[in-house]
């Protein structure tokens, strides 16, 4: 793959690096590190691509791979990381406000989960089939779905206490 | 607020992208995960130790008419045993990261290889003080031979056998177990948040 193809098949698929950097990155700077050090780790891994596998379930592969081993110490504290997450730079000319705060709302609560969750929840929201979440994370399809019940549990309640404003 | 709900407003393109120049401009930067920070830093050790021991062995074999090349071979099988050192150190942090393995894989290649990269630098860190004694030993004993009489370090008329032996059991024990301490302390400090923290991911994958 040359640098251009690859730049253009980021450019396909930086909605998912986005969000990954959203999950995983507390603050803004956090996340544009994060994004950085992605495309730094996925240009290193391209010449592991195998053209057999799609390149989406690859870039999820090193893009997780990348967020959850991230040590870096974060930035803020949480009382601040709470404010930044909920001000994401999402643009809202076409969502209604509503649509908005329901989307902050849930990246806040996502924030709170464990990082393994946060992977597990983040494509289960981009549809992600359970086989294809076995082949992305290296977890039975049975125990991800067990689990995917428990996260819709924790969501539930997390969702509820930021919408009341309560921890 | 129900999850399943939620996939429409999620799976909404309009987020802020970033520009292809941009993407060109970041694949050159340097990466800044930890076993890439590991690497460079290994790379400087390997720098300053290649010519702060390398100019000495040169020393010792070009001064004083190559009286004391002794002490350059000494160097020079240091330098080799460094080396080899760092060779083993580079290839375990070559073999740390599977970027583009799934998930679990990877943390448990990270985790079995940094557990063997610590071990191997406790290890090493440690079983260098007795070398350089017995390096140093060697060295006095052919260079410095009115020392032998005058310490229990050396077998002589005076000196027998087992009291020469003992001295340096105790020397070579307490001096070993000392570095064993101070580099555990050491390699827990620059090592063990980590290994804690792919432990904890681990243990959550596995739940």
């Amino acid at each position: 793959m040359t640098q251009d193809e690859f730049v253009r098949q980021v450019q396909a698929n930086q909605g998912i690096i986005q969000k990954i950097c959203n999950i995983y990155g507390q603050t803004r700077t956090d996340r544009e590190d994060l994004f950085q050090e992605i495309i730094v780790q996925l240009w290193k891994a391209v010449p592991k691509f195998q053209e057999q596998s799609k390149f989406s379930t690859w870039l999820y592969r090193v893009a997780l791979n990348t967020a959850i081993s991230d040590f870096r110490k974060k930035r803020r504290t949480l009382d601040v990381i709470k404010t930044e997450v909920e001000s994401l730079e999402i643009k809202s000319e076409f969502i209604e406000v509503e649509k908005e705060e329901k989307l902050n709302t849930l990246y806040a609560a996502i924030g709170r989960l464990p990082e393994i969750d946060k992977a597990i929840v983040m494509l289960y929201l981009e549809d992600k089939s359970y086989d294809e979440m076995e082949d992305i994370l290296g977890v039975t399809a049975n125990n991800l779905r067990v689990r995917m019940n428990r996260i819709k549990e924790k969501l539930r309640e997390l969702t509820k206490n930021i919408s009341h404003g309560t921890r | 607020m129900e999850l399943d709900d939620m996939k429409v407003i999620w799976n909404d393109k309009s987020i802020e992208g970033t520009d292809a120049n941009k993407i060109s401009e970041m694949i050159g930067k340097q990466s800044q995960s930890p076993i890439a920070k590991m690497k460079r830093n290994l790379r400087i050790e390997v720098l300053l130790l290649a010519f702060s021991l390398g100019s000495v062995t040169v020393y010792y074999f070009i001064a004083f008419k190559g009286e004391y090349s002794i002490i350059g071979w000494v160097y020079a099988v240091l330098l080799v045993l460094f080396c080899y050192y760092f060779f083993r150190k580079n290839k375990l942090l070559n073999e740390m990261q599977c970027s583009s393995c799934r998930v679990k894989p990877n943390l448990e290649l990270q985790l079995r290889q940094l557990e063997r990269y610590a071990t191997f630098y406790l290890f090493s860190g440690t079983a260098i003080v007795p070398v350089l004694f017995i390096f140093l030993g060697i060295v006095l004993y052919y260079k410095k031979p009115a020392l032998i009489n005058k310490t229990i370090l050396y077998p002589s008329l005076t000196n027998p056998v087992w009291k020469f032996l003992l001295a340096w059991f105790i020397l070579l024990s307490v001096s070993t177990a000392i570095m064993w301490v101070l580099n555990r302390g050491y390699i827990n400090k620059l090592y063990g948040r980590h290994i804690n923290k792919l432990k904890q991911l681990l243990a959550q994958i596995n739940e």
